[in-house]
């Protein structure tokens, strides 16, 4: 593929709603020749995502393979770019410096999810910098909606840090999307599963009730300010020879 | 793949791509497909954002779209002239005189209402064109048109773009068919201290029969006017408490009860439990 094709496949993935790559992937083959394999790779190593359950991020692919590892359940997979599943699962094997609070950390957030998230899918990934990954996503075709709550936590020297990424698709007859990328301030966790899991817990809880604030803003400011539901008479127009009167009533009011 | 399949492929991609990015993604797929043919009728059926261009001759705004397009140049409704000026053997298309002077009425009535409902601020355009082969037919024989509005706030945290697109059918000599297509597109981002954005478009079609009554000093142009008037202004009542509805209740309803709940949810997976329970039961009665 020439390089200027590459880029605009890549431009038109980027914008995919989670969860409907394989939708894009049939209508964009539609339209080329041309794989568009590499592009779906690179928004999968961009956007952690979840696929049979297993989460693949850049943070969990494998140096010497094109696999991605699952520390938690101790598996490597592919993605197969068809039917986007988790494909060719085997056991891994390799060393990895677990931190030394693993197993609890990987218990509190399994209790954790259940407690808050219809759906969902978590991993820890061990190194230097310690990450944990929470994806809850639904998926409802016929209802003409997917959404997606990403939160992504780093962990290093004592310190925890997050971000939490949430993005709705709504499309019937239209195509809406909610898009929010908000920064978690960090704080101190020293090294205690619990300390994490606290601090997963009530910055989520904070960012929801943030959220709620401003759907409510944008409904009472930005959209009642756009256009009226009802004109200032409280009645629909009188269309027809008339109209003009609205015009010389407007004019008389503001002594044009 | 059939010119149909690569056209639903790509009205597919735009239904699902990031709306904020459609003029974007509409261009990459244009480029994409290469076919000319394919390229004019997708830049004919997908909505993107109205531009606004300055008429010439009054000064005063006005609406861009595919429908008062001519290569580069955008036909002004206050003047009837395009700009950037065409020149050359070849005229661009204009409505004829009697649609014109229709047009010049809706375009003041829209204005109008306009005004009432967009508080003063923002701009409309109505676009009206003839679809009887025969152009001195006169409006008895219908047309077409399409009817804009766009509006920004001030602080430009809010865009508001709709896209009124009409037929005007006789059906027989004393029944008129209206079909109406209407489209919102809405882009709501807080300038500060948030990173919550909605953006997106939603379509709805309407469509009325009405009996020609011209009586009281209506003439069918004003019959016109006020059945076009009154079902554009019942749409886009429509739209935008389903708007309301969409942007501001689903898209919380889906966050909160299918992605992350605030409270615990094994508190309601036991309910739900107990309820299937009580079902369970009932059946086996």
């Amino acid at each position: 593929m020439s390089v200027k094709l590459n880029q605009l496949v890549d431009s038109l993935v980027k914008t995919s709603p989670p969860g409907e790559l394989p939708q894009i992937n049939n209508s964009l083959s539609a339209l080329t020749h041309e794989s568009i394999d590499q592009a779906l790779e690179k928004y999968i190593n961009e956007n952690s995502s979840v696929f049979s359950g297993y989460i693949a991020s850049q943070y969990n692919k494998d140096a010497n393979s094109s696999k991605y590892i699952d520390y938690v359940s101790k598996k490597m997979f592919n993605i197969d770019t068809k039917s986007f599943k988790a494909i060719d699962i085997e056991s891994y094997t390799a060393h990895a410096d677990y931190p030394s609070y693993f197993d609890e950390l990987v218990k509190k957030l399994e209790t954790y999810g259940e407690d808050h998230y219809p759906q969902f899918a978590f991993t820890v990934i061990p190194g230097d910098v310690v990450r944990v990954i929470i994806i809850g996503r639904r998926l409802n075709p016929d209802n003409f909606y997917t959404g997606q709550w990403k939160s992504e936590y780093a962990i290093q020297n004592g310190q925890i840090s997050g971000t939490v990424n949430l993005d709705i698709h709504y499309y019937e007859d239209g195509n809406v999307r909610l898009k929010l990328d908000e920064k978690l301030d960090g704080e101190s966790v020293g090294g205690s599963a619990s300390d994490i899991v606290n601090f997963i817990s009530n910055s989520e809880t904070k960012v929801t009730l943030k959220i709620i604030d401003q759907f409510n803003d944008l409904n009472q400011q930005q959209f009642k300010n756009l256009r009226r539901l009802l004109p200032i008479t409280r009645s629909k127009i009188n269309w027809g020879n008339a109209i003009g009167n609205y015009r010389l009533g407007s004019d008389v009011v503001n002594k044009k | 793949m059939s010119y149909e399949d690569k056209f639903d492929a790509s009205l597919d991609l735009l239904r699902r791509l990031d709306p904020r990015s459609i003029q974007t993604n509409l261009n990459d797929i244009c480029t994409l497909v290469g076919d000319e043919e394919l390229v004019q009728d997708l830049l004919s059926s997908v909505d993107t954002p109205l531009t606004t261009a300055q008429c010439g001759e009054t000064g005063k705004m006005y609406l861009c779209c595919d429908y008062n397009r001519d290569g580069d140049s955008y036909r002004s409704p206050w003047s009837n002239k395009y700009y950037p000026s065409i020149s050359g053997d070849e005229l661009p298309p204009y409505p004829s005189d009697l649609l014109r002077q229709l047009e010049i009425k809706a375009n003041d009535s829209f204005d109008v209402y306009r005004d009432l409902y967009y508080e003063g601020a923002g701009v409309s355009s109505v676009y009206l064109w003839d679809t009887a082969e025969d152009e001195s037919a006169g409006l008895e024989e219908g047309f077409a048109g399409v009817v804009l509005f766009k509006k920004e706030t001030e602080d430009g945290s809010g865009k508001w773009d709709s896209i009124h697109v009409f037929e005007v059918i006789p059906q027989s000599k004393t029944s008129i068919l209206y079909k109406l297509t209407s489209s919102v597109i809405l882009d709501l981002q807080k300038s500060q201290g948030s990173s919550l954005s909605l953006s997106g478009n939603l379509t709805r079609q309407l469509e009325t029969s009405q009996v020609v009554e011209l009586e009281g000093g209506v003439n069918l142009e004003t019959f016109h006017l006020i059945n076009l008037g009154t079902l554009i202004e019942k749409s886009e009542y429509n739209i935008r408490n389903l708007l309301q509805e969409v942007y501001f209740d689903k898209l919380k309803d889906i966050m909160l009860k299918d992605l992350r709940s605030i409270g615990d949810i094994s508190d309601k997976k036991l309910e739900e439990l107990r309820q299937q329970q009580i079902v369970k039961g009932l059946q086996s009665l």
